[in-house]
């Protein structure tokens, strides 16, 4: 039986098995370590076998807790649900020792979802793994395990399905895991930075996420997950710029509610990150873009603004940066208090004082809560930095400047690879294994 | 090593920022700083050296912004060239002179009976001016309209651009006349330009009649009945009228479906012969009561007599003045062989004649009979 | 991939005001313009056809390596150096001519170099890119674009202000015979194909390019609209007076309930991503024909780290559009763009039938069989090859 089991499940390094005898009998077990309880194993099968009480044939077939299984196509399946398989004498026995942890695994907070599933990763591998697997209960599930960091030690495991798997990011993420020099490993940002060749990149190529059906569904689309130790964030690997993107609960959604949000959130992002520097390239180089109306209304709230645009978009910048790093740090029940302060008094008195235009206000908190639409965290902070190099060419350059940043953007995104692979690109061949450009390649 | 890297890498970087950024900021100057010509008028100043009278509108924009509390400045000159007169202009004001949301030009009368062809030129060829800016004619002067200030305006010319424009009023009296379609008639071989007229009134503007252009002067005004026909006939304007009277009755007929048809043939005698019909559909708004039940047939017939008549007479008044604005000699070259249409066209038309006909369809008599 | 072959179609086909195309069609509209039009719509077609063909027998590798097949190497470095040359000229020339128009229409208060400057910095980033790059950019580019382009003539076409009466008279003139220079600005439209030969190198071995049939009825479109519409919008005598025609067509539409009201502006938003993503393209394909005339050179089709030599070869480039800013005008632009355009015609005609007779040889499967081994091109990695090839067996099976 250990002999098929290993076959089956030839690369998970937490499948257990054992070959056990006493002075009667000689016993196989099996089962998978993350996903069953193990102290109910030994008080109910490792126990009592090493005592000898009863005779241990006698306590398989009589406790209720053990139930025959002929057919052995089952076994994985079994297993994977947490059953403890015990071969004795050529029959087999299942025991339902599967480790619950639902209750005391942690909420979604970061990526909130209203329908989707509530529960996060933990922070223990262990229970990650579990979570995971219980959500994705097939045998081509495979997990390596690494080590890094010098002191910390930390565990880190890559799990995958091996038959979707594409083999060569698969190769790319060994490489780049056994390569990582450092000495404590803490979070899973700084292992996503230490995966990437390029430290100094302005968008995320991995995504960095907490939910388990995000995780599940990529991996049933031939990604990596990476977890470890210590973090309830686990790494997703390789990504697209559009699964940034896209929330999970877009696939619970009917198709055009879906294809809504996902053009809302676009265009929120191509808002938060032209919209001040088109205010200064329009304001300052170009009005008459605009209708003459709004262009009149413009210089109006503007006419009591002693200084040029773009110093009133930094402060106004500047003052959102604040109340979002701000709200950020401070506990979440003073943090919407500050919000409410900085952002509904302060830029009222602002734009009363003649600091700042009624438009730049508007403008600025659009740019703000377009910012948060963005569904993954690590994206969202990026598209917060990269308004700030737009403005610079806007006072420059006006409105054709602001143009050749975004396009500029477009090339530097589309030049990204995600582990060898396309990283922002339209349309995506629907598996990896269809053909695509590029394959043919000199040597 | 990696020190030295970054270091050149950044003093890269502060090198192309020390270059490039001298070479800007004589184009930045904030939407505050600048002064929007809303509105240009040139007029003839009736001075030899100095022929041209050039005034602006200057938008003030306010915070606030109510019906009648705009503000604008007026600013006029006398120059030998516009352009000239504008930059003279410059100097008047506090603010930079912007003419990116001009849209409105006033030719004067008096300039516009002498000759348009340089003005238009100029302000086709200044690169800030939108080549669907409107022009017209404004009487007696161009200044005049300028002054006015109608009660309603929430922004300073917004009153001219929602006349002439799509999205304010849609009157079928009014022809707006777009910068780019008056250099394409004046160049054009068979097609002839129109200004339409502004007057100013108690409140704000009058705006129901048109001039009628050769290439150079307007050589005919329209009243503004003859204005709504003209629009009628060339744009197939839904929401005008016609007007008829039935015993005694007048009777308006609110057109709701509108199509002209017409053909321009060389008869056998070497004169041309321009056939139109004209469908009409609509609805009564004014007429003698049950209309529709007693006397449709006549009235029907009453109304296609009165349109026939009145076109012929539009057509025949616009042939005698030299004119070609309904681009009937367009139409000639396009449906006769190319290279000498349009010559034979110049031979034909002041002969031309015309046959009208009509089809009047009453499709009800509004809410009552 | 087919699509990737439409989109350079299409970018360059719209493309074509940047080339003074329309000037020169216009400044003809009464000697023979409208015929040679028809006389370019098979021209083109024809040429474009017999181009795809032959390039399609040896997917995966560019037209450096399809000529080293036969030819001795120092024709083939001639002729390398000649669409090195070609390519150059025709981006830059793009550049320089929309950035005169942007500067003109945009910005008339700063100095035309400036705008040169961040307009060429880009191209240089966008041309050192990887070919896989730039088929991305190429993709992402014309789908946001081509979408506006529509709006924008579907708008001028239902617009009240277009005197059909006028493209009929113009339309008149199709008995005049075709000329020379008409004819050249015509075929333009369809020289798309042309970027095909180098992204070739990244078409997969079993590339078969479909929907031909798309070339011509696209063509004809785009060539019939950039000739005709002007005419409706500015008359039969009026249309021939603008430098920019197009530009100006472009702001005698407005879009009444629109944010921006001026088509204008959308018109060179429009244009500044196609000029830029034209010359990138461009830029990047002289590049690689200059970098293929060293015989030890292996092309990468994708690669992390841009290759030293790229830079510098670009910003030579740049360098060259710089100085010539100073030096060109709008009048010697289109002179120069009149002369180019016959000159690049016979160049791409010869191409075309070169390729033709060239790989005329070889049956199509045999090449086929034969690139996966060639010494140029090998699958990348070869479960992935194997399985590929297995799965497609099958599904012929």
């Amino acid at each position: 039986m250990l002999q098929a089991i290993h076959e089956r499940f030839a690369n998970a390094s937490d499948v257990k098995t054992h070959r056990m005898t006493n002075s009667q009998f000689s016993a196989e077990i099996a089962y998978i370590a993350t996903l069953v309880d193990e102290s109910k194993v030994s008080e109910l099968v490792l126990i009592p076998f090493a005592k000898e009480e009863v005779p241990f044939n006698d306590l398989l077939s009589s406790n209720p807790n053990f139930s025959k299984l002929d057919d052995s196509a089952r076994w994985t399946d079994m297993m994977l649900r947490g059953f403890v398989l015990i071969k004795l004498e050529a029959t087999i026995y299942t025991m339902d020792a599967a480790r619950v942890i639902r209750n005391t695994a942690p909420q979604t907070t970061v990526e909130s979802t209203i329908e989707g599933p509530q529960i996060a990763l933990s922070e223990d591998l262990m229970d990650s793994i579990n979570i995971i697997r219980s959500r994705y209960a097939s045998p081509d599930l495979e997990s390596e395990e690494f080590t890094v960091g010098s002191l910390s030690k930390t565990r880190v495991v890559l799990l995958y399905d091996h038959t979707r798997v594409d083999p060569a990011v698969l190769d790319i993420a060994r490489l780049k895991l056994r390569s990582i020099q450092t000495d404590v490993l803490s979070a899973s940002g700084e292992l996503s930075k230490f995966m990437n060749d390029n430290r100094k990149r302005l968008f995320p190529v991995e995504m960095i996420t907490e939910r388990v059906d995000r995780l599940t569904k990529g991996m049933s689309k031939g990604k990596i997950i990476v977890l470890m130790q210590g973090s309830m964030f686990a790494i997703l690997i390789p990504i697209t710029f559009t699964e940034l993107m896209t929330a999970t609960e877009d696939r619970y959604e009917s198709f055009w509610t879906s294809a809504l949000l996902l053009s809302l959130r676009f265009i929120a992002l191509f808002m938060t990150t032209t919209l001040p520097a088109l205010y200064i390239a329009v304001i300052s180089y170009n009005p008459e873009l605009f209708r003459v109306q709004l262009a009149f209304s413009i210089a109006g709230s503007r006419a009591s603004v002693p200084y040029p645009s773009f110093i009133e978009v930094f402060i106004m910048l500047f003052m959102i940066e604040m109340l979002v790093e701000a709200s950020v740090r401070l506990p979440k029940y003073i943090g919407s208090t500050a919000t409410t302060v900085g952002g509904l008094i302060l830029g009222q008195a602002a734009q009363q004082a003649g600091l700042v235009s009624s438009i730049m206000i508007i403008v600025t908190s659009v740019m703000a809560i377009s910012n948060f639409v963005i569904p993954v965290y690590s994206l969202s902070l990026s598209v917060r930095f990269i308004k700030y190099p737009l403005i610079v060419i806007a006072i420059f350059f006006g409105l054709p400047g602001v143009a050749c940043g975004v396009f500029a953007l477009l090339i530097y995104l589309c030049s990204q690879r995600s582990f060898g692979k396309p990283y922002f690109r339209l349309v995506l061949p629907k598996d990896w294994k269809d053909t695509d450009i590029g394959e043919v390649k000199s040597k | 090593m990696s020190i030295y890297k970054i270091s050149a890498r950044f003093l890269c970087l502060l090198l192309a920022f020390v270059i490039l950024v001298p070479t800007t900021g004589c184009g930045f100057i904030d939407i505050d700083k600048r002064f929007f010509v809303v509105a240009i008028a040139i007029d003839k100043s009736g001075n030899e050296k100095k022929p041209y009278r050039v005034t602006i509108r200057l938008s003030i924009p306010s915070s606030k912004t109510e019906p009648g509390m705009e503000k604008s400045q007026i600013e006029t000159i006398d120059a030998k060239e516009i352009s000239e007169g504008l930059r003279i202009l410059k100097s008047h004001v506090d603010k930079e002179i912007d003419l990116g949301h001009c849209k409105v030009f006033v030719l004067g009368d008096e300039l516009a009976r002498d000759d348009i062809t340089s003005a238009t030129e100029w302000m086709i060829r200044r690169r800030d001016i939108q080549s669907s800016a409107f022009v017209a004619v404004g009487y007696p002067d161009g200044m005049s309209i300028l002054k006015k200030m109608p009660l309603s305006e929430r922004y300073s010319g917004n009153t001219l651009f929602l006349t002439f424009g799509s999205d304010g009023t849609k009157s079928s009296f009014i022809r707006p006349e777009k910068l780019f379609d008056l250099f394409r008639r004046i160049n054009e071989n068979g097609m002839d330009p129109y200004l339409p007229l502004i007057r100013v009134s108690k409140n704000g503007y009058e705006v129901d009649q048109l001039n009628l252009l050769d290439k150079k002067r307007i050589r005919l005004l329209l009243s503004p009945d003859e204005t709504q026909l003209f629009n009628q006939i060339d744009k197939e304007t839904i929401n005008s009228t016609f007007k008829t009277t039935y015993k005694d009755n007048s009777v308006m007929l609110a057109v709701t479906d509108l199509r002209v048809q017409y053909k321009i043939q060389r008869l056998p005698d070497g004169r041309g012969k321009l056939s139109m019909h004209i469908h009409i559909g609509g609805t009564i708004e004014e007429g003698p009561s049950d209309i529709l039940s007693l006397h449709s047939e006549e009235v029907e017939r009453k109304l296609g007599q009165d349109v026939e008549k009145n076109t012929i007479k539009l057509l025949k008044r616009i042939q005698r003045a030299g004119v070609d604005p309904l681009h009937f000699g367009l139409r000639y070259r396009a449906t006769h062989k190319s290279s000498t249409a349009f010559e034979e066209w110049q031979e034909l038309y002041p002969t031309l004649q015309f046959d009208v006909h009509s089809t009047v369809r009453i499709q009800s008599a509004g809410r009552i009979h | 991939m087919n699509r990737y072959f439409y989109y350079s179609f299409v970018m360059v086909a719209m493309l074509n005001l940047m080339l003074f195309v329309p000037s020169v069609l216009l400044s003809e509209r009464t000697t023979g313009a409208v015929s040679s039009m028809l006389v370019a719509i098979v021209v083109g077609t024809l040429t474009a056809y017999a181009a795809t063909s032959a390039l399609a027998r040896y997917p995966g590798r560019g037209v450096p390596e399809i000529l080293r097949l036969r030819l001795p190497e120092w024709i083939v470095k001639m002729i390398l150096a000649i669409y090195a040359f070609m390519f150059f000229f025709a981006s830059s020339f793009a550049l320089i001519a929309f950035t005169i128009l942007l500067n003109r229409v945009l910005t008339p208060d700063l100095p035309v170099w400036n705008l040169m400057l961040i307009l060429g910095v880009l191209c240089i980033y966008g041309s050192t890119r990887s070919s896989m790059t730039l088929l991305f950019m190429m993709e992402i580019t014309i789908l946001l674009l081509t979408p506006l382009v529509l709006f924008v003539l579907f708008k001028g076409f239902r617009s009240p202000d277009v005197a059909w009466n006028a493209i009929y008279a113009v339309a008149r003139y199709v008995n005049v015979p075709p000329t020379l220079s008409s004819i050249a600005a015509g075929t333009f439209i369809f020289t798309g194909y042309t970027n095909m030969a180098i992204f070739n190198r990244l078409n997969p071995p079993n590339f078969r390019l479909k929907g031909r049939w798309l070339i011509p009825l696209f063509g004809s479109g785009i060539l019939l609209t950039t000739f005709f519409l002007p005419i409706g919008y500015h008359g039969t005598m009026a249309v021939d007076r603008y430098t920019y025609v197009w530009a100006q067509t472009a702001d005698s539409m407005t879009m009444s309930f629109g944010f921006i009201e001026r088509v204008l502006f959308l018109f060179l938003l429009v244009y500044l991503g196609l000029t830029l993503l034209y010359t990138s393209v461009g830029w990047h394909q002289s590049i690689e024909f200059l970098r293929s005339m060293s015989k030890s050179y292996r092309f990468e089709v994708d690669f992390s780290k841009t290759p030293k030599a790229n830079w510098w070869i670009s910003c030579v480039f740049f360098g060259i559009c710089i100085a010539s800013m100073f030096v060109l005008n709008e009048q010697t632009n289109q002179i120069i763009a009149e002369r180019w355009l016959i000159f690049r015609m016979f160049v791409e005609l010869a191409t075309a039938i070169f390729l033709l007779v060239l790989t005329r040889k070889r049956p199509a499967a045999d090449a086929m069989g034969d690139s996966i081994g060639s010494t140029q091109g090998d699958a990348m990695g070869d479960s992935k090859g194997d399985s590929k090839k297995s799965a497609k067996g099958e599904a012929k099976a």
